[in-house]
């Protein structure tokens, strides 16, 4: 059975899942507009001014974007820690599927969700006044970026569900590392206007890359070294992170 | 319909008969926990073979190592032919699996239960909806095609689940526990299901702690206890063998007098589970029951009840580990 059929026979389940459930369907979809209104619309009164190129809520979208996926993204090993729960992985894992597509084929579906989610960001943003300085080819690249990131952040997620012995830990970690990867990234502030420590922390951050690249799509328009550098460094990031679950992943289902 | 292929047709295409399973001294280690301790035997294709113990004892992680989702640290084991170890994939493509925990999606339909089941042996498409359908039939479940899985009764989500170890036609099935927790009416349909995978052909390894299920649909059982085999034979042998039945009688008499009895060596008398209740057992029965008879008689005493026990599996579990099933799993 070939690589890309067994990511659609995973693919198959998540997407019958979502369709039974309208709730998510709108939660996911309203979501990433309505961290855009508090967000912008709170904070722009008190901070404009000291952003590069003087609009919070461009800034902001940037922001937005990235932290939708994330959130998005973060959670996505939590379906396979339920399957761990039950018979459920056990079964799969007893068939000759392969075990990379069980992560690629998650990754595929998160990354089908929160491509939709920034798209969506992107349209709301259009009626606040943001007009992305990269134009509407800007705004593709944007949604290649964060599905990168997306891939990546999803990965951790599901080594976190795997590795973990139930899921009040997997809350636990998240709920722990969740805001500190916020704050040491440029989600918030940008990278100039950080004290030194926390700018070399912070470009470590995966998420600053997915940030710096889509916020100068959106700002300064095409800005090809840092965008480069960015889609490099979130490269390198999925490649790592995906062979480091493939190898967990693996050596566990062996010997188990 | 579904083909299966009958053990005359595999024994012809391969030559000779491979046999379904082979357990080749195999031992299972957990740190310094002994899951499964020096443990062999064979299948032969087209067999029911159950394994009987109770929890712990060692029967789901036989049937994980040959599931290769997890290795013997010890010895070999095969399946269809192709070793655990190394030849994963082809065992898992050639086996079928029903485990004891929940293995069907409570979100999706039964339908879509299946289809994705198909999926993951590489049936798509067309065929796995035509799939789908045919074993929806052949578990009585096709007027809940459409239903998902979380409204559904204990029974029919098992039904389901055994259709969704059906769907690469598998020559050998591992049912876990088939009947856990069901009422008698969903059992007895379970235990159809198994006659009719037996009289296709394909071969059946089923685990269960039910001494009635091991009896009836069994045509090979292995007693195991703390990780070890402690017999192998047709149910019909291990009770020859191990067991000799027993008669009760229930006598209702003062305690001293009890005690003597019970102390008296030529009678042989064991005491019952309860308060009033005394065994005999042992190819002797019939002449030490009529003395114990005798000596009630000439006390005046009338039994209030006797009754004979035919020989039985759980006697035989009792003659090998020393204690009865339930027994085991109060502790």
């Amino acid at each position: 059975m070939n690589f890309l059929r067994c990511n659609q026979v995973v693919l198959y389940r998540w997407i019958a899942h979502l369709l039974h459930d309208p709730i998510s369907l709108v939660t996911v979809l309203v979501q990433p507009l309505l961290w855009l209104v508090l967000f912008g619309n709170q904070m722009s009164s008190i901070t404009s001014g000291s952003i590069p190129g003087g609009s919070y809520i461009a800034f902001m979208t940037a922001s937005s974007a990235v932290m939708t996926v994330f959130n998005s993204a973060i959670y996505g090993g939590l379906e396979m820690l339920f399957d761990r729960e039950t018979g459920i992985f056990d079964r799969i894992l007893a068939s000759p599927i392969s075990r990379v597509a069980l992560i690629t084929g998650r990754f595929t579906y998160i990354i089908g969700i929160t491509t939709v989610q920034c798209a969506l960001l992107f349209i709301g943003a259009l009626f606040l006044g943001v007009r992305p300085a990269g134009g509407i080819p800007g705004v593709l690249v944007i949604l290649v970026i964060n599905a990168l990131f997306c891939a990546g952040v999803t990965t951790v997620s599901m080594i976190l569900a795997f590795v973990v012995p139930s899921h009040p830990q997997f809350f636990s970690i998240i709920g722990f590392a969740g805001l500190p990867i916020l704050f040491l990234s440029s989600a918030l502030v940008p990278l100039n206007r950080m004290p030194e420590w926390l700018r070399v922390i912070s470009s470590l951050n995966p998420m600053t890359h997915a940030i710096e690249a889509t916020r100068s799509l959106v700002i300064t328009g095409w800005d090809f070294r840092t965008l480069g550098m960015m889609f490099g460094l979130l490269i390198a990031f999925d490649a790592v992170i995906l062979l480091v679950a493939a190898r967990i992943f693996s050596k566990r289902l062996g010997g188990r | 319909m579904i083909s299966y292929q009958t053990t005359a047709e595999r024994e012809n295409s391969s030559g000779t008969a491979v046999p379904a399973i082979v357990m080749d001294k195999v031992s299972k280690r957990y740190g310094s926990k002994v899951a499964l301790d020096n443990v062999s035997f064979r299948v032969q294709a087209g067999e029911v073979f159950g394994l009987l113990g109770p929890n712990g004892a060692g029967k789901t992680t036989t049937i994980r190592i040959l599931l290769s989702l997890c290795f013997p640290t010890q010895g070999r084991a095969l399946v269809n032919g192709y070793d655990v170890t190394t030849q994963g994939v082809e065992v898992r493509r050639s086996v079928g699996w029903v485990p004891q925990d929940r293995s069907a999606d409570l979100r999706l339909t039964a339908f879509q239960n299946l289809i994705f089941a198909c999926g993951l042996y590489g049936v798509m498409g067309r065929a796995a909806a035509q799939r789908a359908d045919e074993l929806l039939a052949v578990v009585n479940l096709t007027a809940d095609r459409g239903r998902r899985v979380k409204d559904f009764s204990g029974g029919m989500r098992r039904r389901l689940e055994i259709a969704m170890g059906l769907v690469n036609e598998p020559k050998v099935i591992f049912l876990d526990e088939p009947t856990l927790g069901l009422d008698i009416q969903t059992r007895y349909t379970i235990w159809n299901y198994v006659q009719s995978l037996r009289k296709r052909g394909s071969t059946v390894l089923l685990t269960t702690h039910y001494l009635e299920e091991a009896d009836s649909l069994c045509d090979r059982i292995a007693i195991i206890d703390e990780g070890r085999i402690k017999a192998l034979n047709t149910p019909l042998q291990l009770k020859r063998n191990f067991a000799t039945g027993r008669i009760e009688i229930e006598v209702s008499l003062p305690p001293e007098t009890r005690a003597e009895l019970l102390a008296e060596q030529d009678l042989g008398l064991k005491p019952g589970q309860k308060e009033d209740v005394f065994l005999i057992n042992g190819d002797d029965k019939i002449p030490r029951l009529t003395r114990f008879l005798g000596l009630l008689s000439a006390a005046g005493v009338v039994p209030t009840r006797i009754e004979t026990r035919e020989p039985s599996l759980d006697e035989v579990f009792l003659a090998l580990a020393g204690r009865t099933i339930a027994q085991v799993e109060a502790e």
